[in-house]
């Protein structure tokens, strides 16, 4: 109770600095959308995942050099810069990360293409949030943000879908000191606040019926690897998993693989579970790795199943004042909020006691071979991540009590 | 090393001159402006990421580029819009100059850029760069900065082909390999030392380009290069390795047409500087052959060796720029 109090005289005087503003509003050290831009564009090309995600941190390590800002390489390959705010006694910093890696590169399709108003690229989306955390390091650099406290800019090296609770937990015994606040940045969604938050799990089940193939090649034959990934799904997607509906089961991605004149053998199928019950959660994937096991047990087929990433329940007490704040902030930028209920990575440090929300940078469309950009709402993703961050900033310490 | 091998002694890897805050003090010293051009016909697809890194890295982020410019052969498509809305100065070659007329090509739109750029040092860069990065100017003007001795760098590069699995290591260069290398070898053995003689990537003094004459066509690059270890030795060039280089690659056929075009260039350059002789007068047309069913017939290209004389030689040039009658250019 006392730490909830703490919290919430933590949000009022960060909505109490809504009067002070900025040091320099949007002055001369607020990067164009354009400079973001070409920021997302040249690390989209750059190949992702690899060990480290050593091409693009090394990337981001340059650009901040040049911008005179020195950053560290932590023990899983995150780049931290620590912005000190003067005279401040409060060790505890506000936290913006954001994730640098994809899973959706390609050595040709990479290469963005931009056209007046629109860009396009594959895993362009999974970009923009590093080109923005750069523009908000320039800019604490240059003296924009009125701070009373430490910030903290982490480039986590690994995607949204494979930076886990680990990365995150070592992070914060790399920083040493618990953040009042985290904020993560999202290349997608720019309008979606929370409206309640998600756990979630993601598996990659892999079927090979290559045994079973042999013996009948008929297209139609249940062994098939489509036939069996279609038997999962089918299995999967008619589970009511509670009376509320807060837990769901979708499909991701289906891939089947197949030779010339030769029924598919390989198959690939990738599930997400969402909830927002912990408890529920970890019954749904219970159920998940068993069904999927089970699948082609009597065909003879060949299945492996592999957790690919698990976010907690995030606590929704602790997100609810920081989700406020990122509304009040999109009213005043005029930005249309749409209530979403979504699983989000904030969950990894909310779960830790730190309050935690994700902020969406662009609207921008994720496709199967590339993603679409509208280039305008990337300079309106900056504009609110800058105003959410310089009033988190501009708050007090909460001091004696905490 | 023999005695051809003196270009190799100024081929260096793009990364020797990474150090912007170096090279933008040594401009300043210098007191020289760089004007950067991109000639164009119908690249809407590169175009604004092009002007987008070079204006951002190079001139925003760090000011070693003073004016990036798009000379365009009228392009049906969005190239120009695109262009300005990144922030180039976008011209179309047939206003520069007008009263000298307009040919399509890229040689026209580099020869019009002189008139049209402000720059004492001038990068053009090919418009269909896919993979575009700040390298492609600070190689090529980095060498110019350097050494004073120095009036033309010129970029190289792997060249894959791409096809749709992808990206093939190697096989671009074709022309080079086939034609223009082998000519090298039998006349002008020092500029076979040049790796991809015909890169359209390359920096130069404008004291020194003012003097080159240049082919509206396909041989600009070649005409380029004979010209000036004619007029300026070896030793005024340099080449600079960039890495890599993803473009559309061409058809075979194109690439025919393209060596025609090339071959001409480098017979005219060869007559006049007296390395060979004709003994009678030439086609002017480049010959395909296609097969419709069974039959065979001929494609023509006709391709006229048109060449602008030197920008020196123009009045109207030498009042912009303060020049004098053209006398022995030298590169200081």
């Amino acid at each position: 109770m006392k730490s909830m109090q703490v919290l919430k005289t933590f949000f009022s005087k960060t909505f109490a600095s809504l009067k002070r503003g900025f040091k320099r509003p949007f002055g001369k050290a607020r990067p164009p959308a354009d400079g973001l831009l070409a920021d997302a564009v040249r690390i989209a090309e750059l190949p992702s995942p690899v060990e480290r995600e050593e091409p693009r941190v090394q990337y981001v390590v340059e650009r901040l050099k040049r911008a005179g800002i020195e950053c560290r390489i932590d023990q899983d390959g995150n780049a931290v810069a620590v912005f000190p705010a003067p005279g401040s006694l409060d060790p505890r910093p506000v936290l913006v990360h954001a994730c640098i890696g994809t899973r959706r590169w390609h050595p040709l399709r990479s290469l963005s293409r931009l056209g007046a108003s629109k860009a396009r690229g594959a895993g362009l989306a999974d970009a923009l949030p590093a080109a923005v955390l750069l523009g908000l390091a320039e800019a604490a650099a240059a003296g924009v943000f009125a701070s009373t406290r430490n910030l903290v800019v982490a480039f986590m090296a690994g995607s949204s879908e494979t930076t886990g609770a680990g990365a995150y937990a070592r992070l914060l015994e790399y920083l040493g000191a618990k953040p009042e606040a985290a904020v993560g940045l999202r290349g997608t969604g720019l309008a979606a606040v929370s409206a309640g938050l998600l756990g979630a799990a993601r598996f990659s089940v892999s079927i090979s019926a290559g045994s079973a193939s042999k013996k009948d090649r008929g297209a139609s034959t249940r062994s098939s690897a489509v036939s069996l990934a279609a038997e999962l799904i089918g299995r999967l997607e008619g589970v009511r998993w509670d009376a509320t509906g807060a837990t769901s089961c979708r499909v991701v991605k289906v891939e089947a693989g197949s030779g010339f004149g030769r029924p598919p053998i390989d198959a690939e199928v990738e599930i997400e579970l969402e909830s927002a019950d912990q408890g529920m959660l970890d019954l749904a994937v219970e159920v998940v790795r068993a069904t999927s096991s089970k699948t082609g047990e009597a065909s003879g087929a060949a299945v492996k199943v592999a957790e690919a990433s698990r976010l907690p329940v995030p606590d929704a007490r602790l997100s609810t004042p920081l989700a406020a704040l990122v509304r009040a902030s999109m009213k005043e930028l005029r930005i249309r909020a749409t209530e979403s209920i979504f699983a989000d990575p904030s969950g990894f440090l909310s779960s830790r006691g730190i309050p935690a929300t994700s902020l969406g940078v662009s609207e921008a469309a994720e496709g199967f071979e590339q993603d679409e950009l509208e280039i305008a709402t990337l300079g309106a993703g900056y504009k609110l991540a800058e105003l959410v961050l310089g009033k988190l900033l501009a708050a007090s310490p909460s001091g004696a009590g905490s | 090393m023999s005695a051809h091998d003196s270009l190799l002694a100024r081929t260096w890897h793009h990364s020797r001159f990474s150090d912007l805050d170096a090279l933008v003090a040594r401009k300043r010293r210098q007191g020289v402006k760089i004007s950067l051009a991109f000639p164009t016909l119908n690249e809407e697809a590169t175009i604004g990421k092009e002007i987008l890194v070079i204006r951002t890295e190079l001139m925003e982020r760090r000011p070693l580029v003073d004016e990036i410019a798009v000379i365009d052969s009228g392009s049906k498509d969005g190239t120009r819009r695109i262009a300005e809305r990144y922030g180039a100065r976008v011209l179309e070659s047939r206003s520069i100059l007008p009263k000298r007329g307009f040919h399509k090509g890229k040689g026209e739109n580099l020869w019009k850029s002189l008139y049209a750029l402000e720059g004492d040092l001038i990068v053009w860069v090919d418009a269909d760069i896919e993979n575009i990065s700040p390298k492609f100017v600070y190689g090529l003007v980095g060498p110019l900065l350097e050494d004073p001795k120095i009036g033309y760098v010129k970029a190289f590069y792997e060249r894959p082909i791409r096809s749709d699995a992808g990206l093939q290591a190697s096989g671009g260069g074709r022309v080079t390999e086939i034609l223009v290398r082998p000519l090298f070898s039998l006349f002008y053995p020092e500029l076979a030392r040049f790796v991809q003689p015909l890169s359209g990537e390359y920096a130069g003094r404008r004291e020194l380009l003012e003097c080159l004459p240049f082919s509206v066509g396909y041989g600009v690059e070649l005409g380029h290069l004979v010209d000036i270890h004619h007029r300026f030795g070896i030793g005024a060039m340099a080449q600079v390795d960039l890495d890599l280089r993803i473009h559309r690659n061409q058809s075979v056929e194109a690439l025919g047409r393209m060596a025609f075009g090339i071959l001409e260039t480098f017979l005219d350059r060869a007559r006049r500087y007296g390395d060979v002789e004709a003994l009678r007068e030439l086609e002017r047309a480049h010959v395909a052959l296609r097969t419709d069913g069974e039959r065979h017939r001929v494609e023509r290209s006709e391709l006229p060796p048109i060449e602008r004389q030197p920008m020196i030689e123009l009045p109207e040039y030498r009042a912009k720029f303060g020049r004098s009658e053209p006398g022995t250019p030298t590169v200081s």
